[in-house]
């Protein structure tokens, strides 16, 4: 309950600031500051802004996940961020802030449209933005409404509301077949963020990205301190992990002596198995009716290591004598079964890949990934947009480099700790993140600190989520309407639309996530790789090439785009699930980058030179 | 439209810029080269694991990661505050409340076409 009341101190703070903000910006054009913070960001404000959008859903759900997974591996996985802040900034900030500048440009299609002068290629990016950023939407609103869950999940009036709303929306088509919980907790995070970001505009997200920034800061330390004293010292939890084999995944009925009651087994629960002496979780909830003495086969995860074996059996609730009768084959993981050392050394144990989680062309893949992709989505460019001077960017980049250390670096260390101090969460591991600061509070007798460990990763996705809303409605309000429906558009009339699309938007976020798929992470690196793929060589070009063409910018964002699409289209061919095509064992956006390079280099060196008026207003004498 | 004393300026912080862009990507190449060509090595195999950690942890770990991640902190500091320049920005007046460029009004609507 505690937790709950430092969580709703967090959210009253949220709301605070957007309202300063709201007023801070009355005075100002409308456009220039609900969508650019009026091109005024300074070095605290930018330095948090882009480290709080880059730190997302994905960095403290999806990747803790991983990390629980596939262990150690994930350090090689996640490398390319030590440079991160060199190349993402190094690659583009100057620059884009300048060319903004000269083009008057707000949004990053306007940034193209003007530089090339050209109406297609402002089009396109439009398009391919607001495709791409809302799967980015979709898995920051799964990751918001997990961590609310978990958060929530012991409240008796929770679960009280929880039941009103499945009985409510049972026979809803689409709606109905959500979880309750999920749906309950997805529905209260999108109305406070979509809240908070149509009435503050982009100075509440840049704002409240400061907060959430240092919020994830102290989270991620107090995280760190608490998980290497509770393990007894990282080269202890290291050495556990060695000798630790992956789990197995067995399909088994429950057989307990008849009652005169149902017998219901929540999700998580551990179960000595009588006769085996097997322990297992269970993956889902099952209820056997009163008076019959077995259930319908359920998916349970059954733990191989001695240690871990003997840490959960003191937990297990032996109440009432189970038996786990196989109802189905026994699963092991593709790569690492009953292997020692698979947590700590590449390419570490997958349960689908028979060559492990990660490959040396895939570490390469993900070194150039996290680095030119980060420079390439639209929400870093727009705030590379927004600095003052050169002078906050630089210092900023000190910062960003320091602040990336203190928490990409101890996620893995804190996660890798997970797997000793908490077997078994393989049957949900997005919610690692939630339950191991539950965990760690409720060890060290701080309890009341759950909440903000928690708000940690709920600023980290509040953080993304508003930033993407802020540019899924620039990119409807200022590119689509205001330049090609309607250009004499009075302020009032894009500040009312602009607040209907920020909502909309968020609304349409929230049905298409009422069924996500499994993994997190999995979505974002998708949307991640769109864009990337999307935007990357074609700004980096335009802003450094001066002979390139606009039919050379539509080309290459084509180029990029549809590559990413064809790879994941394959992917899903290959393996029936949602997932890329490792073509050559690289990553999907290697080749779109290098499709999109070669479509822009061929087509500038085919085509004719732009005006040379056009090239000296963005390059300089002699263009 | 910039005059000619901004054009060379423009011009002159353009070349900067692109310098310090080569500059970026050098050091990008230089730290793909250690943490990949040293972990391909290093960090496969069952031998790994009945090592001992080294500062607590694995030691392909702290050798192609965390030591790399540390000198890429050290350079990104120095690249920030003694490499990179500070140049002007170029503000530019938007011309009407809508904010739109001449061409997107259809003053010279297909020019660059």
């Amino acid at each position: 309950m505690t937790a709950i009341v430092t969580f709703t101190i967090y959210l009253a703070i949220v709301f605070l600031i957007a309202i300063l903000a709201n007023r801070a910006g009355q005075s100002k054009s409308f456009v220039n500051e609900y969508f650019l913070g009026s091109r005024n960001i300074g070095l605290w404000a930018f330095a948090f802004t882009y480290a709080a959008t880059s730190a997302s859903g994905g960095t403290f759900m999806g990747f803790p996940s991983l990390i629980y997974t596939h262990g150690w591996s994930l350090a090689w996985w996640i490398a390319g961020y030590m440079i991160a802040p060199l190349v993402a900034l190094g690659l583009l900030a100057k620059r884009i802030n300048q060319v903004s500048r000269l083009a008057g440009a707000i949004t990053v299609p306007e940034v193209l449209r003007r530089r090339f002068e050209s109406h297609s290629v402002g089009n396109l990016a439009t398009i391919l933005l607001l495709f791409f950023m809302f799967f980015f939407l979709m898995a920051q609103f799964k990751a918001g409404a997990e961590i609310m869950a978990t958060l929530l999940e012991d409240a008796p009036v929770y679960q009280g509301i929880v039941l009103k709303l499945e009985s409510l929306t049972a026979g809803i088509p689409w709606i109905g077949a959500a979880e309750g919980d999920y749906l309950l907790c997805l529905i209260l995070f999108a109305t406070a963020v979509i809240i908070y970001t149509t009435y503050g505009g982009f100075r509440a997200v840049v704002w409240t990205d400061v907060m959430q920034g240092l919020v994830m800061l102290v989270g991620v330390i107090l995280m760190l301190v608490f998980a290497i004293r509770q393990v007894d010292g990282l080269g202890n939890a290291t050495r556990q992990l060695a000798a630790m084999t992956p789990p197995e995944f067995v399909t088994v009925s429950l057989e307990v002596p008849a009652s005169a009651d149902d017998q219901r087994f929540a999700r998580g629960r551990w179960i000595e198995a009588t006769g085996s002496g097997d322990i297992i979780r269970l993956k889902s909830s099952v209820t056997i009716p009163a008076g019959e003495t077995l259930s319908q086969p359920v998916e349970a995860l059954k733990l191989t290591t001695p240690a871990e074996i003997e840490k959960v059996r003191a937990r297990v609730d032996r109440s009432i004598p189970v038996r786990a009768v196989p109802a189905g084959e026994t699963r092991t993981y593709a790569y690492g079964a009953g292997q020692k050392g698979v947590y700590t050394s590449a390419p570490g144990p997958s349960a689908d890949n028979p060559q492990g989680f990660i490959s040396v062309l895939l570490a390469l893949s993900f070194f150039a990934f996290w680095n030119f992709s980060g420079a390439g989505q639209p929400s870093y460019m727009v705030r590379q947009m927004a600095y003052r001077d050169t002078i906050t960017l630089r210092r900023s980049m000190v910062m960003i480099a320091f602040y990336f250390t203190i928490i990409y670096f101890p996620l893995i260390i804190i996660f890798t700790c997970a797997r000793v101090l908490m077997p078994g969460m393989e049957i949900h591991p997005d919610r690692i993140m939630p339950e191991m600061a539950a965990e760690l509070t409720s060890n060290a007798g701080v309890p009341w600190l759950a909440g903000f460990l928690v708000a940690a990763p709920f600023a980290a996705v509040m953080s993304s989520v508003d930033s993407f809303l802020i540019l899924v409605s620039s990119g409807v309000v200022r590119d689509v309407y205001q330049t090609s429906i309607n250009p004499a558009a009075t302020e009032n009339q894009v500040k009312r639309l602009s607040y209907l699309v920020t909502v909309v938007v968020g609304i349409l976020g929230v049905l298409a996530v009422l069924h996500p798929p499994q993994f997190l992470q999995h979505l974002i690196v998708f949307a991640s790789a769109g864009l990337g793929a999307s935007f990357l060589a074609p700004m980096v070009f335009a802003l450094y090439w001066s002979r390139m063409t606009s039919a050379a910018a539509v080309g290459g964002m084509l180029g990029g785009g549809v590559t990413i699409l064809a790879l994941y289209f394959a992917g899903y061919l290959n393996t029936g699930k949602f997932g890329e095509y490792l073509l050559l064992g690289l990553h999907p956006f290697l080749w779109a980058v290098f499709a999109s390079t070669l479509i822009i280099v061929v087509l500038t060196l085919k085509g004719k030179q732009p005006p040379l008026a056009l090239r000296e207003r963005f390059f300089g004498a002699g263009g | 439209m910039p005059d000619s004393e901004e054009k060379t300026n423009l011009a002159d912080s353009f070349r900067q810029t692109r310098r310090e862009l080569w500059f970026m990507i050098g050091a990008w190449i230089a730290f793909a080269a250690w943490t990949v060509g040293y972990n391909s090595v290093h960090a496969f195999g069952g031998e790994t694991s009945g090592q001992d950690p080294l500062l607590g942890m694995p030691r392909w770990v702290t050798l192609g990661i965390f030591l790399p991640w540390l000198a890429a902190l050290a350079l990104t500091v120095w690249f920030a505050m003694r490499f990179m320049k500070d140049t002007p920005l170029h503000d530019c007046a938007v011309g009407d409340a809508s904010g739109l460029d001449a061409f997107e009004k259809g003053d010279s609507e297909g020019r660059a076409e």
